[in-house]
């Protein structure tokens, strides 16, 4: 027999699934990435997907920002960003689609992330910007 | 089977919705070597080595589409070597990277870690 008990509030110390993996809490909530983004960042820059993000600003051949919903505790969070390409791209020295993703300021809300080409470093709009947070929420 | 729907997980000092903890969970991670031997997974039941720098990891449960998102990095001792989502491989069942050298703009055998967000299938 199935069943279903639902709350508002638990809490926990440890969570064990249906397996009898335990883990505890807090690496549950500070492990989990409380933002994300695949966004495509040539022409209208526009998000694929993404979880707790607000929008996506142009603001220049390779250079991005994201904004989160809700915003995070400070601005000592993690950002984990990285471009998308074709391996035949680089493999052939296309310079116009070989990308390398960097990070620059944030502020509790918003990232600033930059793609530039592989061969020469000169930023370029790339086509699969993917871009991960982590840290404590506000 | 037995189903507990929670709206918030408290540890006794931090509380979560957890609508971010289902969200934002990593749902596939990889360290794989330069043959895409696995060292450490989840959720990933095979690795393919196609080549110079060009590597796939199959999921067990695959995403709803490959629009997640998937930041990637090497771990090298070697300056100048990076990695990237291969977009031309990936798919909703595929983690796809690309390693390289970027003094020299070539594709080069580099070890890997991956992660995953998104919604499963």
């Amino acid at each position: 027999m199935s069943s279903t008990l639902t709350v508002t509030n638990l809490t926990a110390t440890n969570l064990t699934d249906g397996a009898g993996t335990t883990s505890t809490f807090a690496n549950v909530a500070s492990g989990t990435a409380k933002a994300w983004v695949n966004f495509d960042g040539t022409g209208t820059i526009a998000a694929r997907d993404s979880f707790n993000l607000s929008s996506l600003t142009d603001l220049g051949e390779g250079r991005y920002k994201t904004t989160v919903s809700n915003a995070m505790s400070g601005t000592s969070y993690m950002v984990l960003a990285t471009a998308g390409n074709e391996l035949s791209d680089y493999a052939t020295q296309n310079d116009t689609d070989d990308h390398i993703a960097f990070l620059g300021a944030r502020t509790s809300t918003e990232q600033s992330v930059f793609s530039a080409d592989h061969d020469d470093g000169i930023q370029d709009d790339c086509q699969a910007m993917n871009l991960s947070v982590f840290g404590d929420l506000a | 089977m037995s189903t507990l729907e929670v709206s918030n997980l408290n540890d006794g000092t931090k509380t979560v919705a957890t609508t971010v903890v289902t969200n934002g969970s990593a749902k596939a991670y990889v360290h794989g070597d330069t043959t895409a031997s696995i060292s450490k997974s989840f959720n990933v039941s095979s690795g393919t080595d196609h080549g110079t720098g060009d590597y796939s990891y199959s999921l067990v449960s695959a995403m709803d589409s490959n629009n997640y998102s998937m930041p990637c990095c090497v771990r090298s001792g070697t300056p100048d070597r990076n990695a990237r989502r291969n977009v031309a491989r990936d798919t909703a069942s595929i983690m796809a990277i690309e390693t390289s050298n970027a003094r020299t703009n070539s594709p080069t055998d580099q070890v890997q870690n991956a992660t995953t967000h998104g919604d499963l299938a």
